[in-house]
């Protein structure tokens, strides 16, 4: 294989594994409660700000030796992850709740509505908020030779958080109280209140874990192109809505296989189809209106009978 | 099996309908037939597959195999609208109105298979719109008045205020302003007390006497509901067609005696 | 029903209404206008709080052929109040123009109840069609704008086909993806101008007279802007008509019943597929009017006119002003295009304050400013 085919495959799993990481949001969120939050992206470009602004003031701080510093720079992201967390379920409680039984177009709107005013705050009121911004490179330059292809440091991390992350995930699913109320609600809402599961700590709960997965998926988007700008948001967040539709909305697995296959076509289409950069986006969403033409459910959901 | 109306003939036949899903059979081979002018009473506890039933003789579910045939021609593979303009129109055990539309509009959309004017129309004889809205609104507040006179003088109101009695009336209005050869009712009496379901099925009975060729088949969980109406009464239990005569017949059968001790 | 109300609540309430716009628009010191802003809410609060917007309402509804008249003169009257002023008439055009587009969306977002964001790309389509012909080719603007309109018609349709299986998110989804899908290709291609746009569009021609030329009559001199203002009032009474005419039809009523449940409008013989395509294809052509419109106007036309945020913005016109309220719409559009032109200082927290506004407006007043309600059957001796 070919170095270019290979930093090509590098590239499509480093996005890949954003978009999957968004989409299980997605899908999470949709399992609790039917609704779509449109301001997912919203919370991928909120952790980016925070995180890269706390790094920042930190690095500007003074000089450290090699442990301190891992362990801040560690505890620095988890402090930015759990902040969006935490703004994730502000949104859920203030624009999402008091629509739960309005018409489907409501949640629609509202959460639109929040990832624009997310991110105008962030253009208007951070620092220079409206330019792009610099990610603080925090991982040493160092790496290593894959056969030809030279994976760095930051890179490795971001491949080792994947594994951790969706490893995590599923344990949380399968393993824990918790996780299995979670599940409980997305099969059948009446059904697990009535079964005294409570309902709103769930849900709470998994716009924790939701927007917290965006906030990882926002770290590396800055760990790996190093710069990043507060409209990205808005389009990662279409991104991995259509990447769990793709994978069939309402399934884990189907968000994360969706999510390297959207990152794929993107990415190779964009590589190899002759003027193709400059309209990559245009494939991925070729790919999502093929799937909704030919298969609405996705890869791995089922089709649902409509209750009479 | 009585012979008294062998004269009339079959306007709906299923044969050995069923329905799987996943691995629970919520409906297996079931046979009826329906005489036109008939009305015929489905019966079964709670989950016997009554509703499944209909979902299919309208469409909304595929049947996993078996066949249904309305007047000669099979309705299998069909869609909703098309079964629809083929006679068949159903009520909805939730009472399905559109919730954000007036009384007189959900009644006028009952018609909406009959002939009306186009787009030409629309856009440049804007007149001849108005003209069928207006042909079309008498003649619906002239069926709903026969349920109830209140409903038919408060035509602008929104359905969704509606007492629970009214939405079905409405309901029923709107079925049979479509002018159905088979009315599927689905447990009309759901949620009335013992009065206000008299009541509606006498009103039932009466549309039996005002359109002699239209079938009924009526849904019910509460067998002495529509005793005194149906000349047919089929009971269901787990999916499965335990026994069928007449009211009379069905009631002594055991088994039927069985099914609705038991399952309670 | 009986129409029992008098006229005089709606024609006070619409005239001390039309005399506030009127100010507003004239006035350009931006603390005025602030100060007006508050005033104006503060004088709604108390006409809500008295009952008066009820009773002007009720009247108004109650009198709508003369109402209709009374707002016909008002709005024909209103660009020669600003004579001197031209660019509050080209304000004012804009926004009517944006008005048809809203109109055609609220077919969809309103009736139908799909909410769709790609109206901008149909918009741009019906622009970029209208343009083209007309540049590259020398087509007159007769021909090119049933051209845009046409061509953002079958668009419509096209992107009706994938929403057929999907419905609320999936087919917002879907909106979402072919209005960047359109504005990436538009933005790409050679023959668009791509990113440098469009410039030197002609303007309309009537009987050899050019609409949009100064027009001096003895001592006084009649702007431009004038004349194509008063021609984008004569297409958007058009469609208005053809709206009112297709919400109060078969069609309106059928995509109401689609909106309210699918499963139900099924069972009664409604074909979705139909009904769904209608709507996009009737609601894309009024927003391929629109885009001819503004091209031909500005003379100049980029995809910055056809984005995201564009279709984004169309809807949001379209909530605040209330669904499937021809008049509400109106209002929204007319509102989200003037308030912000007249707060040019606080450019840069347009978008915020549009995103704040959508928000407060679906938690406080979900059915926007005039609701939508059903439609009124007056049918004599009865009731």
């Amino acid at each position: 294989m070919s170095l270019v085919f290979l930093l090509h495959l590098k590239n499509s799993i480093m996005l890949g594994a954003q978009y999957s990481l968004i989409a299980i949001g997605f899908t999470l969120f949709f399992g609790a409660l039917n609704v779509v939050v449109f301001c997912q992206g919203a919370f991928y470009i909120l952790a980016s700000f925070i995180a890269a602004g706390l790094l920042s003031l930190f690095m500007g701080a003074g000089s450290f030796g090699p442990v301190v510093f891992g362990c801040i720079v560690f505890a620095i992201f988890f402090l930015a992850m759990c902040l969006t967390g935490c703004v994730g379920m502000l949104v859920e409680r203030s624009t999402i709740r008091p629509f739960r039984s309005a018409p489907l177009v409501m949640p629609i709107l509202s959460t639109i509505a929040v990832g624009i005013v997310v991110e105008q705050l962030l253009k208007l009121f951070y620092p220079q908020g409206s330019n792009p911004q610099v990610f603080p490179e925090v991982f040493p330059d160092a790496g290593m030779m894959l056969g030809s292809l030279y994976v760095s440091a930051g890179e490795l991390v971001i491949l080792g958080t994947t594994i951790i992350t969706f490893t995590g995930i599923y344990l949380f699913l399968s393993k824990t109280r918790l996780g299995s109320h979670i599940v409980a609600i997305s099969q059948d809402f009446e059904a697990a209140h009535l079964m005294g599961i409570n309902v709103d700590r769930a849900i709470y709960t998994t716009f924790f874990i939701g927007a917290s997965l965006a906030a990882i998926a926002g770290f590396m988007n800055g760990i790996y192109y190093t710069v990043f700008r507060y409209d990205m948001g808005a389009m990662a967040g279409i991104k991995g809505f259509s990447a769990s539709v793709v994978g069939g909305l309402g399934s884990v697995y189907g968000a994360v296989i969706g999510g390297f296959l959207m990152a794929f076509t993107e990415t190779f289409a964009a590589a190899y189809i002759p003027g193709g950069s400059a309209i990559r986006d245009v494939f991925s969403f070729g790919i999502l209106l093929l799937f909704l033409i030919l298969r609405p459910s996705g890869i791995i959901g089922q089709n649902s009978l409509e209750k009479v | 099996m009585t012979v008294q109306h062998n004269f009339r003939k079959p306007l709906l036949t299923t044969t050995n309908l069923t329905m799987q899903f996943g691995g629970l059979k919520a409906l297996n081979s079931v046979d009826l037939s329906i005489n036109e002018g008939q009305i015929f009473g489905l019966i079964g506890p709670n989950g016997a597959g009554k509703t499944t039933f209909f979902n299919m003789l309208t469409g909304i579910y595929r049947p996993t195999s078996g066949d249904v045939i309305l007047d000669n021609t099979s309705i299998v593979g069909k869609t909703p609208a098309e079964i629809a303009n083929a006679g068949t129109i159903r009520t909805f055990q939730t009472c399905r109105l559109w919730d954000n539309m007036s009384i007189l509009e959900n009644l006028l959309l009952g018609t909406y298979m009959r002939e009306k004017p186009g787009l030409f129309q629309t856009l440049f004889q804007y007149t001849k719109v108005k003209t069928d809205f207006t042909r079309k609104a008498e003649e619906a507040l002239a069926v709903v008045e026969k349920f109830d006179p209140a409903l038919a003088s408060d035509y602008n109101r929104k359905v969704s205020e509606l007492s629970l009695v009214d939405r079905r009336r409405v309901e029923i209005s709107r079925a049979i302003l479509a002018r159905p050869r088979l009315l599927l009712l689905d447990e009309p009496a759901a949620g009335m007390d013992p009065s206000e379901t008299r009541q509606l099925m006498g009103d039932i009975t009466k549309l039996q006497e005002r359109y002699p060729k239209m079938s009924i088949l009526v849904i019910e969980h509460d067998m002495t509901v529509i005793s005194g109406m149906a000349e047919q009464v089929a009971i269901l239990n787990f999916g499965t067609k335990i026994a069928q005569g007449t009211f009379d017949e069905v009631k002594n059968n055991p088994e039927v005696i069985a099914a609705y001790l038991g399952g309670e | 029903m009986k129409k029992n109300t008098s006229p005089a609540a709606g024609f006070i309430f619409s005239s001390i209404i039309y005399a506030a716009v009127v100010i507003f628009m004239a006035v350009d010191d931006l603390y005025i206008s602030l100060g007006l802003i508050v005033a104006f809410a503060a004088g709604i609060i108390t006409a809500v709080k008295t009952g008066f917007w009820q009773r002007a309402l009720g009247s108004i509804n109650d009198n709508t052929g003369k109402m209709t008249v009374l707002a016909g003169i008002f709005t024909l009257i209103l660009p020669l109040l600003f004579l001197n002023n031209p660019y509050v008439i080209h304000i004012f055009t804009l926004a009517c123009i944006y008005c048809i587009a809203t109109l055609g969306l609220n077919i969809q977002v309103g009736s139908a109840g799909m909410v769709n964001f790609a109206q901008g790309a149909f918009f741009g389509v019906g622009a970029y069609v209208s343009a083209l012909l007309d540049v590259h080719f020398g087509f007159p603007f007769w021909i090119t704008l049933p051209a845009g309109m046409a061509a953002a018609g079958i668009m419509g349709l096209l992107m009706g086909l994938p929403t057929l299986k999907t419905r609320e998110y999936h087919l917002s989804l879907v909106t979402i993806a072919c209005a960047y899908i359109s504005f990436l290709l538009v933005m790409n291609f050679k023959w668009t101008g791509g990113p440098d746009g469009i410039p030197d569009i002609s303007k309309p021609v009537i009987f050899g007279m050019e609409i949009g030329q100064k027009i001096t009559l003895g001592s006084i001199t009649i702007p431009g802007v004038m004349t194509y203002c008063y021609m984008v009032l004569a297409f958007l009474a058009l469609a208005l008509i053809a709206a009112r005419r297709l919400q109060n039809s078969w069609y309106g009523l059928a995509w109401n019943a689609i909106r309210d449940d699918e499963i139900s409008s099924r069972c009664y013989g409604l074909s979705l597929t139909r009904s769904k395509l209608e709507a996009f294809a009737f609601g894309s052509i009024f927003a391929g009017a629109a885009g001819a419109l503004y091209a031909h106007f500005i003379g100049f036309m980029s995809t910055e006119n056809m984005s995201f945020q564009i279709g984004l913005l169309l809807v949001c016109m379209v909530i605040l002003g209330g669904m499937d309220n021809l008049a509400g719409v109106l209002v929204g559009t007319l509102l989200l295009i003037i308030i912000p032109e007249k707060l040019r200082a606080f450019e840069d927290y347009r978008m915020l304050s549009y995103g704040l506004v959508l928000i407060l407006m679906l938690i406080f007043r979900p059915e926007g400013i005039l609701p939508s309600k059903p439609r009124m059957f007056n049918l004599t001796g009865r009731g």
